[in-house]
């Protein structure tokens, strides 16, 4: 219900409010709405109107994107003038949703096609979840600039180290957060940007998510193993 | 589903924005293994014995060398060149003669980190 009255508050038309009444309206009720509307009555019936107009609106919304059929069952009654304007011969289909092709109550289909999840569940425009992902590519980028330098520094003066060398310099607390730091903010790194080339590349949905998972698993694996190997050398 | 996906690079004449942002993936990949190999290492000190020895067999090994001098190449490359998108994402040189100029930049900056680090490497 609230999502609904989310959606509500986006819309300009007139009238929108009263969807969540709407909501709970049979299609006797609507039947009436529209009988009244046609038989000349006016706004003298309050929830009639209503019911016309939440009719005509959630027709309105759909035109973009929908196909004639559904909205012929929905929008004859209250405006035959541009019944089929938008017929476009249905040649792509699969960037219809089929849901919205049963002859259902129109209102509760917009209602539904507005609702987040539903854009979220069928990839339909954002899932609010881009410029948080863009973020966390940025901010890891900038914590391994001085981290990749530090790195850089440490293995050049390990270059000719023995095992002796490298399990003391790998014992020092502070050389294992840091190395740690480094190779787990690296993965993140590397995870963003490879899910990336994957998303661009891969075809294929179910491949291209099996890909993504083998890669965040892989990274998961590699942290846990560096991680582990560092709390092995410091406390052995 | 036959929808569009991104167009492929031999689609684009080669300039120094479109080669450095194709060079910006490519060493991005090379160093996600070079993070491979950098986690092999830790755990290797970690058992210690034959597989350090062995891991440091192979990475000082001439076919090693190579590796890890073209992922010093790689990093080098990659951090120059994500400060120059950290710059764009903050706004900063959008100009194309500044885009330009920065790509040279980032390139000289590459050519001079990397050979800094393997003078070290090889002289020290």
């Amino acid at each position: 219900m609230s999502e609904r009255d989310t959606k509500d508050d986006d819309d300009k038309e007139e009238g929108k409010g009263h969807s969540g009444q709407e909501s709970g309206a049979s299609k006797e009720t609507k039947q009436q709405g529209k009988d009244a509307k046609q038989s000349g009555q006016k706004d003298n019936d309050a929830s009639s109107d209503k019911d016309g107009n939440q009719d005509k609106e959630a027709s309105n919304k759909d035109d973009d994107s929908d196909h004639s059929s559904r909205k012929d069952a929905g929008n004859k009654d209250d405006d035959g003038s541009d019944g089929n304007d938008d017929d476009s011969g249905g040649s792509d289909d699969d960037d219809v949703i089929k849901v919205a092709r049963t002859p259902t109550d129109p209102s509760l289909l917009s209602q539904l096609k507005h609702s987040q999840q539903f854009r979220h569940a069928k990839g339909l425009g954002s899932g609010r979840t881009g410029a948080a992902i863009w973020s966390v590519q940025r901010l890891t980028a900038l914590a391994l600039i001085p981290l990749a330098i530090w790195f850089a520094v440490s293995v050049v003066l390990l270059t000719h180290a023995s095992h002796t060398d490298a399990v003391h310099w790998l014992a020092s607390p502070v050389r294992a957060v840091l190395l740690a730091l480094f190779i787990v903010i690296a993965l993140r790194h590397a995870v963003i940007g490879l899910t990336i080339i994957l998303e661009d590349y891969v075809r294929g949905y179910a491949l291209r998510t099996a890909c993504v998972l083998v890669l965040k698993g892989a990274a998961l694996v590699i942290a846990a193993a560096v991680i582990a190997a560092l709390i092995h050398l410091t406390f052995a | 589903m036959s929808r569009p996906i991104s167009p492929h690079l031999t689609w684009y004449k080669p300039q120094i924005t479109s080669v450095l942002s194709i060079m910006h993936r490519f060493t991005g990949i090379a160093l996600a293994a070079g993070a491979l190999a950098l986690a092999w290492w830790v755990v290797a000190v970690a058992i210690g014995g034959e597989v350090f020895t062995g891991t440091t067999a192979v990475y000082t090994s001439v076919i090693g060398q190579i590796v890890l001098a073209l992922w010093t190449l790689a990093l080098a490359f990659h951090m120059s060149n994500g400060i120059r998108h950290l710059c764009w994402d903050a706004g900063w040189g959008f100009q194309m003669r500044q885009v330009r100029s920065s790509g040279w930049l980032t390139l000289a900056m590459t050519v001079i980190l990397t050979a800094l680090v393997w003078v070290f490497v090889l002289l020290v």
